[in-house]
């Protein structure tokens, strides 16, 4: 293992179906500790990327290198055991079971009784609540089914419970697209959180002003092919939201807005 | 980077403290509101309520024997019913369960009867059902899996094909639409003894008083346990209670001992009365030495008057309840209102006005506890005389052959509990914090308690001279695994996440395909138990047995408070919708009333309960918060 | 304040009334039932049977007993409530009513596991007696033994004339259904017929396939049996089945209906089938009648299940009131009785009624 090489990498991948390119030439890297963004507008191809990158689909050509080693996953339950753990927009998260089973689901923690194995309750529900307060949620009972808590937490429990079980990667899609401000923040803030730890995070997004405050390394991708791959310091915010925008023709357009007023 | 870390370790610090100041300031919710959101509370009101509705209008109902027919009944369709709940919680459906259960016996009976000369032993037939069941179910499973068609069209297809292909094969093979003489095949008896033997005990000379002891001791327990969940403890037992207590533990025992030895005449009632006073004073001692003393403070001194208007709707109603029990005769069977007869109509009106008022007091109680305390003790002190009345109510119907004299006991033991309760709850404070010591030794306290009460009823229905059969063992033993195996396993977790959403079931690795072909394997072989329960119970089968059974188990699932789109539920809850649906299908007939309403009050119980259940989850989701 | 007291006031009344009520009856044996209720304070949900309790009680039942009131019996059969067994079920309340006693009828709707459940449930009420319809007495007879043990006489009714004694029942009230078989198969044979086809409605039924076994006895041409799939739930359904029957084989001309719906049915598939089958039937109904009178039916074998539902009751009224035990080891007959269009007008105002 190449413990100089960068948690994840991805080299000229490109994904077909059938003859339809959804993503040419792609590539990028994520290291630990910085927050890697994926831009665009939608239909861009950012969730055919990450699929590719959490193990749901393969990709056709490239390669995927984690830490040097070049993978091609299988299934999504590959990529988990490597470290790389995805947060849908969907959130993964099921609504009227409780927090801690959905905390442990797939992971679920077990002790012996006699020739059966059962589910060690105890140790689930007081974990699922130790790692939750750490990372700033306070669930006042782990009965309590996911469905109730807002949008921005049940964000949380899925990052918090990617970063218990390990993952070096975090991958969050749209995380914050469906939330208000002040939500948006608080996810935002865990992102950050996750980063101190010594993930490497890899944020999509379709809103640069989410996208700019947290992320270390940027990549606009517009129509399956990448518009560039950006440090912090090598771009401005306003000319990330006009090369996502299409550039030239948002300048065209607020000129014709204007002269029409 | 070191700054970030300070402010992220000052947010983190000042979060905690202010969550623990918010613990602190709204009620804990410790074991009891737990329990009651939980999913089967309301198949466990309406098993209550229904019980107590046939108990009262008819004879039988609440014999020894009519328990174990009920119960028998209950275990033929709850054995499944449990394994269509876990199904059901899946997200899936299996309606080719009740064509099982015949498809099973007849083929078991066909392979011992017809194949060779003498047949074959029952020991090698009935192993093989189980293989074919554990097929079909497999069949079921994989078509789910890979046709992605609803459950519903798969499993309708497979009961339509187990139905024709039984009564098909059977007719091919020995010409008959059935299987019988079942009972002459080889090893029968010793198989009969696995699936549908029969238990009947003697009464033996202590069972009384060994029951009598046991009921006291747990309904002890019982209380003292949810005194030590609702209370908050002393750190020492006060000596200043000690008198009470043993004042109260005194009278208790005079009165108790007084009752037993008494030979029928008038004076009875002194002791009884000791009786009631002693579990008063009993209770007051018990809290004075245990919890500490003083006042709740959270008052707001808004109006009384809506107190008032509660109680006072109570006490007309339950006044409306003494008044049709002295109008209307409680004699024969006379039919009044084509539906019901008059002694229906007026268990139904008396029953009303009784439960109607003791709410209404219940409800005008509880909106008194924010106003003032001593308003509230005055509710609650009507309640208590509420209860009184409606013992004597029922008591002084002295004609009638069903005599409801336990109600009236319990009924006055209820009244004594809810007074000294009354009075702790005048002395004593909630508690508010969480306090997990009182907590585990309260919850161990109350399960100990109806551990004892219901293995004294259990001892005493068994050795009663009635007869129970097997089946309904098994189908304790299907419940408990069942429940033990979706609330403490990780296959547990993975079925509720797979009904609930089993896409993120997927992407976090739970295996969707394998969970739901374990799940209708499951049901198709206990469809196969339940089949050999009956083969064996009537020796023999006939080729449509079990079809219609697959809604009786979704209508028990549901009415056990199943959701019918999955994700939760629970394995319990499903036997006791069957065991509701069970006490229908007794209660009818020993009424008197024409059979035909059986399902008329079948659906009309899948309604309320359904309705019921919404509630109780809408309000499970909502106190969270 | 006013509210608190006049609630208050209005308690105590109710109270004072309940409690003053119970005091006036002073009978003994409210008193003793409350001593013996108080002193076993906890028993709540089994029996109530103490050993003296229950034998006043036995004593007081025997007394009652002679004077015919509190006594009931349980009538289970596995009848579908259809035109046949309704009227069993009338006669059975007729009956009933007549003794001034109490008759609960059950029907299974041909479902064994329920019909042998019904019959445990009616054990454990401890009735003056049970009457069983036996369609499928291996099935049964389990239930049937533990009515016998405990000492409630049974008594079996229209199905199971050969298993009703080995099963402890007293006698059985019905219709041999050989014997009307024969007397069915004779009178096709009569009429000239070569080819008979028996519809059975009900699945299992022990009885249904006496029926056609006794017509094959004397028919003496060949027979082919019909096995409805729904029966009487599903009339399109069945008629269909025969339709296709008839047609696919011409060589048909007879048709044997086993119950008041299949004659019906036969009726339909027949004209459907543009067949020259004659029809001839077992059981009435007022369809069967009027096709008698029309001639669409030749014959109708009548079981009288009136009787069926009405004698029942009296034996068992008598055999708890006196003793008597009726029948000799035999069983008693309600039929053959044949309509035919010389006396259907008059057996036709009856079954308009219901009770024939």
């Amino acid at each position: 293992m190449n413990t100089t090489a960068p948690l994840m990498e991805a080299r000229e991948i490109a994904k077909n179906y059938g003859n339809i390119i959804a993503l040419s030439g792609i590539s990028m890297t994520v290291e630990a500790g910085k927050v890697t963004c994926v831009l665009g507008d939608n239909g861009a191809g950012k969730s055919t990327l990450i699929k590719i990158l959490a193990g749901v689909h393969q990709h056709d050509e490239g390669e995927l290198l984690i830490e040097g080693e070049p993978v091609k996953f299988a299934s999504p339950r590959e990529a988990l055991d490597r470290g790389i753990a995805a947060v849908y927009q969907d959130l993964a998260m099921v609504p009227l079971m409780s927090v801690w089973r959905n905390f442990f689901l797939g992971s679920e923690p077990r002790r012996r009784l006699g020739p059966m194995k059962l589910l060690n309750v105890p140790h689930a529900r007081h974990t699922a609540k130790d790692e939750l307060f750490k990372m700033g949620i306070d669930i006042r009972d782990p009965e309590q089914p996911v469905g109730t808590l807002s949008g921005g937490e049940r964000q949380s429990v899925a990052i918090a419970r990617a970063v218990y079980f390990g993952a070096k990667v975090l991958i969050l899609d749209e995380p914050t697209s469906a939330l208000g401000v002040k939500q948006s923040g608080i996810v935002l803030r865990y992102i950050l959180e996750a980063a101190k730890r010594n993930l490497g995070v890899i944020f999509i997004t379709h809103n640069p002003n989410h996208a700019y405050p947290v992320g270390d390394r940027f990549i606009v991708l517009s129509r399956g092919r990448s518009l560039g791959n950006f440090a912090k310091n090598e771009i401005t915010r306003d000319e990330m939201t006009r090369l996502m925008a299409g550039g030239g023709e948002l300048d065209e357009l607020t000129a014709d807005l204007e002269r029409a007023r | 980077m070191a700054t970030t870390t300070n402010v992220g370790d000052a947010l983190a610090s000042a979060r905690a403290s202010a969550a623990k100041a918010a613990d602190e300031r709204l009620g804990h919710r410790g074991p009891i509101q737990r329990l009651l959101v939980r999913a089967e509370i309301g198949a466990l009101i309406g098993v209550t309520i229904v019980w107590l509705f046939y108990w009262i209008v008819t004879k039988q109902f609440g014999t020894a024997a009519g328990a174990g027919t009920y119960l028998d009944i209950a275990a033929n369709t709850g054995f499944v019913a449990v394994f269509v709940a876990l199904l059901m919680i899946g997200g899936e459906f299996d309606l080719s369960a009740g064509a099982m259960t015949g498809t099973s016996g007849i083929l078991v009976g066909l392979i011992s009867e017809e194949i060779g000369r003498k047949g074959i032993s029952v020991f090698i037939a009935v192993p093989i059902g189980l293989l074919v069941a554990a097929g079909i179910g497999f069949w079921n499973g994989q078509m789910v899996n890979r046709s992605k068609l609803p459950s519903f069209i798969v499993t309708l297809g497979t009961f339509y094909i187990l139905q024709g292909g039984t009564l098909g094969f059977t007719k091919q093979i020995n010409g008959k639409v059935f299987v019988d003489k079942f009972d002459k095949t080889s090893g029968f008896s010793i198989l009969r003894k696995v699936f549908a033997s029969e238990f009947s005990g003697k009464p033996f000379g202590a069972r009384n008083a060994l029951f009598t002891i046991m009921l006291l001791a747990a309904a002890a327990f019982i209380i003292l346990g949810v005194l030590h969940l609702t209370y908050r403890r002393l750190a020492k037992p006060s000596a200043a209670g000690f008198p009470v207590l043993g004042g109260g533990v005194v009278l208790i025992a005079v009165g108790f001992i007084g009752l037993l030895r008494s030979t029928g005449k008038g004076s009875d009632w002194i002791f009884g009365a000791l009786l009631g006073l002693g579990i008063v004073v009993g209770m007051v001692g018990a809290a004075r030495t245990l919890y500490v003393g003083g006042v709740d403070v959270h008052h707001d001194g808004s109006t009384a008057n809506a107190v008032f208007k509660r109680a006072g709707i109570g006490v007309v109603l339950i006044a409306l309840g003494v008044f049709f029990s002295k109008l209307l005769d409680h004699h024969k069977t006379k039919r009044l209102f084509l539906i019901t007869t008059e002694q229906g109509f007026r268990a139904i009106l008396v029953v009303f006005g009784v439960v109607g008022g003791l709410v209404a007091i219940g409800l005008a109680a509880r909106k008194a506890t924010p106003v003032s305390r001593t308003l509230r003790l005055e509710m609650m002190v009507l309640a208590v005389l509420a209860i009184t009345v409606v013992a004597f109510i029922l008591q002084s119907e002295s004609t009638s052959r069903k005599l409801r004299v336990e109600l009236f006991s319990m009924l006055l033991l209820m009244a004594a509990v809810a007074l000294g309760a009354t009075l702790v709850e005048y002395f004593h404070p909630k508690r508010l914090v969480a306090d997990r010591a009182a907590d585990r030794h309260g919850t161990m306290l109350v399960v100990a308690g109806a551990l004892l009460g219901a293995l004294g009823v259990l001892m005493r229905m068994l050795f009663s001279g009635s007869t129970f059969r097997i089946s309904i063992l098994w189908w304790i033993i299907a419940t408990a695994g069942a429940s033990l195996l979706l609330l403490r396993t990780r296959f547990g977790s993975w079925i509720f996440s797979v009904g609930g959403n089993k896409d993120a079931a997927r992407s976090v690795g739970v295996p969707v395909a394998r969970v739901k072909t374990t799940l209708f394997m499951m049901v198709s072989c206990a469809g196969w138990f339940a089949g050999m329960m009956a083969a064996f119970q009537l020796n023999g089968t006939q080729a449509n047995q079990g079809v219609g059974k697959e809604l009786e188990y979704i209508v028990a699932a549901v009415v056990g408070g199943n959701l019918l789109t999955g994700g939760y539920g629970s394995a319990a809850g499903a036997s006791l919708g069957a065991l509701v649906t069970a006490f229908t299908a007794v209660g009818i007939p020993y009424a008197g009333w024409n059979s035909n309403w059986n399902f008329l009050f079948l659906g009309a119980i899948l309604l309320l309960s359904v309705l019921v259940n919404n509630f109780i989850r809408t309000r499970a989701q909502a106190a969270r918060r | 304040m006013k509210m608190r007291y006049s609630v208050a006031a209005v308690a105590l009344a109710i109270v004072a009334a309940s409690c003053g009520s119970s005091a006036k009856k002073a009978d003994t044996s409210t008193t003793a039932g409350s001593a013996s209720a108080t002193t076993k304070a906890a028993d709540t949900a089994t029996t109530k049977a103490a050993a003296t309790t229950a034998s006043a009680a036995a004593t007081t039942e025997a007394v009652k007993a002679t004077q015919g009131k509190d006594l009931t019996f349980y009538m289970i059969t596995h009848g579908d409530g259809g035109v046949f067994w309704s009227v069993v079920q009338k006669g059975a309340e007729a009956a009933g009513k007549a003794m001034g006693v109490t008759v609960k009828y059950e029907g299974a709707n041909n479902d064994p596991q329920k019909q042998a459940q019904m019959i445990d449930a009616a054990v454990a009420a401890k009735p003056a007696g049970i009457a069983v319809s036996l369609a499928n007495p291996d099935a049964l007879k389990g239930s049937i033994k533990k009515a016998v043990d405990a000492g409630i006489p049974v008594y079996t009714l229209n199905s199971g004339v050969n298993n009703y004694k080995e099963l402890g029942a007293v006698t059985h009230i019905g219709q041999t259904e050989t014997v009307a078989g024969n007397g069915a198969g004779e009178r096709f044979k009569a009429a000239g017929a070569k080819h008979l086809l028996c519809v059975i409605q009900e699945q299992s039924n022990v009885a249904l396939e006496e029926r056609c076994d006794g017509a094959t006895a004397t028919f003496g041409g060949k027979v082919d049996r019909l096995t409805q799939t729904a029966g009487d739930k599903d009339v399109p359904k069945s008629t269909q089945e025969i339709t296709a029957k008839l047609q696919a084989d011409p060589s048909i001309d007879a048709v044997l209906g086993e119950g008041p719906v299949a004659g019906v049915e036969a009726v339909a598939a027949v004209k459907t089938a543009n067949s020259k089958a004659m029809i001839g039937n077992f059981d009435l109904s007022g369809d069967i009648i009027q096709n008698i009178k029309d001639g669409k039916i030749l014959f109708a074998i009548d079981q009288q299940q009136y009787l069926q539902g009405y004698l029942p009751v009296v034996l068992m009224f008598l055999q708890a009131t006196n003793a008597n035990t009726a029948g000799g080891g035999l069983p008693i007959l309600t039929g053959p009785g044949f309509v035919t269009k010389d006396n259907a007008a008059q057996v036709e105002a009856l079954a308009k009624a219901g009770t024939r």
